[in-house]
């Protein structure tokens, strides 16, 4: 991956991150998280065969397209002190991984790129599962954080199942995740 | 015939297929009942008849899907007969306990999906086949008047987020079978590992999703889940120690997980005794369950390998009796104090005995399953630091404290008569056999727990 696109890459998946953290609206988190998904398959089709690429681009939209079905007239309200931590958050976590995220290449043979933007989304992901109360922001992140390892674990690994049971295992989440999410929230209103 | 074709995809395709049935109950249980209990006997005679040579037999014991293999050899076969078994005696409950009708197919792909995990190959895959399995058991869970979801978001996570440390932990040990591990790559997966399995088992201090789940979800099902998930998880734990010398010679490995063992016997009997939730009771005693599983496993080479047998046992009876006995005594009700139980011994005096002997086999009194187990680990533990014994003993004698509890809620009059029922229901006659079978393991234990033993060590010959 030369400069120009490792650049746009991580461009795109910090603005995605921000926003579909910022947002308050389920159908913009909805589609930020497929935005990601689309630039992680161009990211992966640097290191697998375009058809399990195309397993990992489909599972995920696919998983989109399940939450939006159940969960797309969500909408909560936006505080400004949770959007300014959330903004802090990702300025210090992006820090972090910059400094630090390279470093690990000494344990992952693996080229800086995905573990910069791997290790980014990750952490990210982990943070907000553990900071937010809303399940459909706990639902939303654990997606994030699995994408984060989906492309950490991507050059190390280039199984087709593996491939498989990820992609399953999203799509079942989604459809399972949104459910509770949405029994959960009558059972608030 | 193809072992794992046999004890793998037949069982899902015929409990996915049985599904149609749904509508007659008797039937559709009827089936599942029998095709789990066919499939725990033909496993355990499979494996009679190779290990006494008697019989040659011509099965394939792999099956290739997407260029990996699940391989069924003929020494995991009795750990397989033992799952279905259990599985057998769930589905069989659900005659008469709880109604969903998509519960008894799923207890069946659920353990076809555990049996899987033990059998891919590479084993590293597991993780994520029991992750599976347990997404898929969610909704099961959540069949409940409860609504908040805090727990069950709690236990995905950290089903997930160990789900990807294991895996990660994996590859940097899968890549020492061709270069050696040098110290810096050991320490970071023994990290990743231990922490990844910590959170599977919710080991101390990731234990908090069992008390969670366990109030927000049907009591029923979560104790199907707690009996396969922690099997699942040691067997998972040996078979990394079993295939990685570079994790077997690591020298803070046994002793991290004896203290964590130790730390969980004493939390879950602690947290057990001070709860004022029945609910939060009986999964922090199952967390002391986990414990003594965990505990097991450290004490390589003493006891490792016989201890986690010899616990296997008492662990599965004791599970299926506390969420049998939960499910009749309290039902779906909200309010779970420990209050409602008062007198019930004279209101459901066989379902009160079933609920105390749960408490019972674990606590290690004697007469009991667990009686024979907790001897053993004594003796193991009493070889090592005398923490150990302090840890392990204090957590059995707030659990006994608990059963003290329990016995006076239980039995405390208000003015009840016992009532003797005019006829006995057949799931009486299923609730006695158990209590029996409890008592029987506790006094002749070297007939059940010397050949489930032999079938671990031939498992895991290395630890």
């Amino acid at each position: 991956m030369n400069d120009v696109s490792f650049l746009i890459m991580v461009s795109v998946t910090i603005l995605s991150i921000t926003t579909l953290l910022i947002s308050n609206s389920s159908q913009t988190v909805l589609i930020f998280l497929g935005v990601l998904y689309l630039s992680s398959f161009l990211m992966l089709l640097q290191v697998w065969p375009t058809g399990l690429a195309f397993v990992h681009l489909i599972a995920g939209l696919l998983s989109v397209l399940v939450i939006n079905s159940l969960c797309s007239q969500l909408t909560w309200q936006t505080e400004p002190p949770r959007i300014a931590m959330d903004v802090l958050m990702v300025v210090f976590v992006g820090v972090i991984t910059f400094a630090f995220a390279p470093q690990l290449s000494v344990y992952f043979s693996e080229s800086s790129e995905f573990l910069i933007i791997g290790f980014f989304l990750f952490v990210i992901g982990l943070l907000q599962v553990g900071t937010s109360q809303d399940a459909f922001r706990i639902l939303i992140s654990m997606f994030i954080f699995t994408l984060g390892f989906q492309i950490l674990y991507a050059p190390l690994e280039g199984s087709a199942l593996v491939t498989a049971l990820i992609s399953i295992i999203q799509v079942v989440l989604a459809l399972v995740g949104s459910r509770m999410v949405i029994r959960n929230k009558e059972e608030i209103l | 015939m193809n072992l794992p074709l046999v004890f793998i995809i037949l069982p899902a395709v015929l409990s996915a297929a049985s599904l149609v049935l749904r509508n007659r109950a008797l039937y559709y249980r009827l089936a599942l009942t029998f095709i789990t209990l066919v499939l725990g006997i033909t496993a355990f005679i499979l494996a009679s008849r190779t290990s006494n040579g008697g019989m040659i037999l011509s099965s394939n014991e792999s099956f290739t899907i997407l260029g990996r293999s699940l391989n069924i050899t003929y020494d995991v076969l009795p750990l397989i007969g033992i799952i279905y078994l259990v599985t057998c005696l769930w589905v069989a409950s659900t005659f008469f306990y709880f109604p969903n009708e998509i519960f008894p197919a799923l207890c069946v792909v659920y353990t076809a999906l555990i049996i899987a995990s033990l059998s891919i190959d590479p084993f590293l895959y597991s993780v994520l086949i029991l992750f599976l399995a347990n997404i898929l058991f969610l909704p099961i869970l959540s069949y409940s008047k409860f609504k908040h979801i805090k727990g069950r978001m709690r236990f995905l996570v950290f089903q997930m987020l160990s789900v990807f440390l294991i895996l990660l932990a994996g590859w940097i040990l899968a890549g020492g079978e061709i270069t050696p591990v040098n110290e810096n790559e050991l320490f970071l997966s023994s990290i990743l590992l231990g922490v990844g399995i910590a959170l599977w088992l919710g080991v101390f201090p990731f234990h908090t999703w069992i008390p969670l789940l366990a109030e927000e979800v049907s009591f029923f099902p979560f104790g199907f889940l707690l009996t396969l998930l922690p099997v699942s998880g040691i067997i998972m734990l040996m078979k990394f120690l079993n295939s990685f010398a570079w994790l077997r010679d690591y020298a803070a490995f046994y002793p991290a997980l004896q203290y964590l063992g130790a730390i969980m016997i004493f939390l879950g009997g602690i947290g057990a005794f001070f709860q004022k939730s029945i609910a939060r009771m009986s999964a922090y005693t199952f967390v002391f369950g986990i414990g003594l599983l965990l505990c097991s496993v450290g004490f390589v080479p003493l006891a490792s390998t016989d201890l986690v047998s010899a616990w296997i046992f008492p662990m599965i009876l004791a599970f299926w009796s506390i969420s049998i006995a939960y499910h009749d005594i309290v039902g779906y009700e909200k309010r779970q104090s420990i209050e409602i139980l008062k007198g019930k011994f004279y209101e459901k005096p066989l379902h009160s005995v079933l609920f105390l002997t749960g408490f019972f086999s674990l606590a290690g009194i004697p007469f009991f399953s667990g009686y024979p187990s907790t001897l053993l680990l004594f003796s193991a533990a009493s070889k090592l630091s005398p923490i150990f014994l302090i840890f392990i003993l204090g957590g059995e004698l707030f659990l006994i404290l608990t059963c003290v509890r329990l016995l006076l809620r239980l039995s405390f009059r208000s003015g009840q008569n016992l009532v003797i029922p005019d006829k006995i229901n057949i799931d009486r006659i299923l609730i006695v056999l158990v209590i029996l079978l409890n008592m029987v393991l506790g006094l002749f234990p070297s007939v059940f727990y010397k050949p489930l033993m032999t079938s671990i060590m031939k498992i895991f010959p290395l630890i």
